[in-house]
């Protein structure tokens, strides 16, 4: 059982000044900014990739697809109608959520695990396809261009600092609402499915009904951290929607630890980080970045956050399977299946 | 209506449907035996291909020496992919392993582009003749690449019905305890299926050359027209996707000549898509 840990608030205390105070401090020019604006956005895209790992114990390969959707719905509406980002930020996720509604109603129905993997792989690839290729509506494989950021009280959150406490204040936000949610008799729900369907079933819990309802709450959560993306940097392309951002989405959870509320933004800060360190190497950071996700896979599970929580001693130990990526997998057939 | 049109789409059909074929044995080979799904298999394609460039331009080798080389190589190198990628996670969940052949594409992706740049490159057919069929144009090179792919794809089938290995190969995929129990080398098993899925990518490499060019670039996109196939036959069945991949092959290149070469590869997952709500063991799985 999840165990609220007490790291999570005295963690939580100087990990909240460092960020109130970075772009003052450490990151004082505006390109600088622009990366702490970037860490929260991926953290919310991360978070939303792993409810879906951690919570739910499933994985998406179509998960840049709703970001990139989230992205394109918010700059579109601001673009053709002339509708304010501020409405775009709340379209985005219904749009995402409505579409991964009836995506995870289509795939969750029936399949689960590597099927869904694949499945869902599929429908992402469907969408890159549609973003490329339907020019009058997505602009072609250049995008879209020049959508205006959002405006509060006449005056435009244009400068990084500004979108960065912005974003910042939506991250801690979506924290807080995983955080409830977790708790709440949905996410209560969500994780017996995760732990045992068979069982979670036979106490009455709807399984598909609660899996396509959490999967379509991972693809709005994603899909407000695309519209969050496409004010920011203020262009879409095709590109969003393809497996390039499915993979930084894949390190900042991985890196970061599964089922651990704050991994992910622990994840997201150390990929934009060591990326941007790594900026010199250009064509050489993604194969970087593949050697560590492979290193991550093999020598640490469960990510540096979990790691973090092992070393600081004082906490009680959680519940070995908790942190483990995809502790609910132990469905191979011929139990276990330690061989090859 | 234009038979002649008909004629060319059907031909060039053949030819992606046989690519599709030998790619999709080995996809589903792999799931059908270790019930693992390998992200890498598209990148393995495409080192075949890039490898055969290097070995025919820079280094002077023949065709038929340099892919008989590369997919040697390459068969060996699914060894390491079994070893590195694939082994120490097979005891954790299933899904691990798509993580860690994620990283490993990303990995050979990544580390050709640096090494060969993301330009197309040629490769030197050993003959390409063209003749006229009817009114269809056919290429000797492609003939090569058809026959090839169907000896190839009939030598797993005899392989995994009439030997003992493969006798021991299917038996491992259909239950590896037992398999174990009853004196099978699993690990081997294990070890072989990769070899000879990773030497069925290769040779699906050195053969797209024929009527392409070879790029970096190219295996993302054929994984995911294999997972079609190998969704729309039911996973890891070996004969299904043959079927399939040819049949997929055909319509989407007449889909691309009558209704749209935008949407070409669009069609692909329209149709796993379809398959998956209608029948989701796929056309020839068992539930």
């Amino acid at each position: 059982m999840q165990v609220r840990s007490p790291l999570r608030y005295w963690f939580g205390v100087p990990v909240l000044v460092v960020a109130l105070l970075a772009p003052v401090s450490l990151f004082t020019n505006s390109y600088n900014r622009g990366l702490l604006v970037l860490i929260a956005i991926y953290a919310v895209g991360g978070l939303s990739l792993d409810y879906i790992m951690g919570e739910m114990g499933q994985f998406s390969f179509g998960h840049a697809a709703f970001w990139g959707f989230g992205a394109y719905v918010s700059a579109k509406l601001a673009l053709d109608l002339g509708i304010s980002p501020w409405f775009g930020f709340v379209a985005a996720p219904v749009a995402a959520g409505l579409v991964g509604l009836l995506i995870g109603y289509i795939a969750l129905r029936r399949t689960r695990g590597l099927e869904l993997a694949i499945v869902t792989l599929g429908f992402g690839v469907l969408a890159w396809t549609v973003a490329l290729r339907w020019r009058p509506v997505t602009g072609g494989p250049s995008g879209l261009r020049q959508i205006p950021p959002p405006s509060l009280f006449g005056w435009e959150i244009r400068s990084e600092m500004a979108y960065y406490y912005f974003a910042l204040i939506l991250l801690l936000g979506v924290v807080f609402i995983l955080s409830r949610m977790r708790e709440a008799r949905f996410g209560r729900a969500v994780r017996s499915i995760h732990e045992n369907e068979d069982l979670a079933k036979s106490i009455g819990v709807s399984a598909t009904k609660y899996y396509v309802l959490a999967f379509s709450f991972a693809c709005a959560m994603v899909g407000f951290s695309g519209a969050l993306y496409a004010h920011h940097f203020r262009f879409v392309n095709p590109n969003l929607l393809g497996l390039q951002y499915m993979f930084i989405f894949l390190i900042v959870v991985l890196v970061g630890g599964t089922g651990t509320l704050w991994g992910p933004v622990m994840g997201s800060v150390i990929f934009v980080l060591v990326s941007e360190w790594l900026r010199a190497l250009q064509e050489y950071r993604f194969l970087i970045f593949g050697v560590v996700l492979l290193l991550v896979v093999l020598f640490m599970p469960s990510g540096v956050y979990p790691a973090l929580q092992k070393a600081s001693g004082r906490l009680r130990e959680r519940s070995d399977s908790k942190g483990q990526v995809f502790s609910g997998g132990q469905k191979h057939e011929s139990g276990g299946a330690k061989g090859g | 209506m234009n038979w002649d049109i008909i004629g060319q789409q059907l031909w060039n059909g053949l030819l992606s449907g046989s690519i599709y074929v030998i790619f999709a044995a080995g996809l589903s080979l792999v799931f059908g035996v270790m019930r693992v799904i390998n992200m890498a298999h598209g990148e393995l394609t495409m080192l075949g291909a890039m490898l055969l460039y290097t070995v025919t331009k820079l280094v002077g080798l023949g065709y038929f020496a340099g892919a008989a080389l590369v997919v040697v190589v390459m068969a060996m190198a699914g060894f390491l992919v079994n070893r590195v990628t694939v082994r120490p996670f097979l005891g954790r969940s299933e899904l691990v392993v798509i993580l860690s052949t994620v990283a490993l594409s990303f990995m050979l992706l990544n580390g050709s582009l640096v090494v060969w740049g993301s330009t197309p490159k040629g490769v030197d057919e050993p003959f390409n003749e063209i003749v006229k069929l009817g009114g269809v144009y056919i290429t000797t090179a492609g003939l090569l690449l058809v026959g090839v792919c169907f000896t190839a794809v009939l030598a797993l089938y005899l392989m995994l019905t009439r030997t003992k290995l493969g006798k021991k190969t299917r038996a491992t995929g259909q239950n590896l305890l037992g398999a174990r129990l009853i004196g099978i080398n699993t690990t081997a098993v294990y070890d072989t299926t990769l070899i000879m899925a990773s030497g069925l990518a290769a040779l699906a490499g050195v053969l797209i050359v024929l009527v392409s060019t070879a790029s970096p670039n190219l295996g993302q996109p054929l994984l995911i027209t294999g997972f079609a196939v190998v969704i729309v036959a039911g996973m890891g069945n070996v004969a299904g996707a043959v079927a399939v991949g040819l049949f997929l092959g055909v319509t989407e290149a007449l889909f691309g000549q009558f209704i749209s070469t935008y949407y070409r590869q669009g069609y692909l997952y329209v149709v796993m898509i379809i398959v998956l709500l209608l029948r989701p063991q796929g056309l020839f799985g068992r539930k």
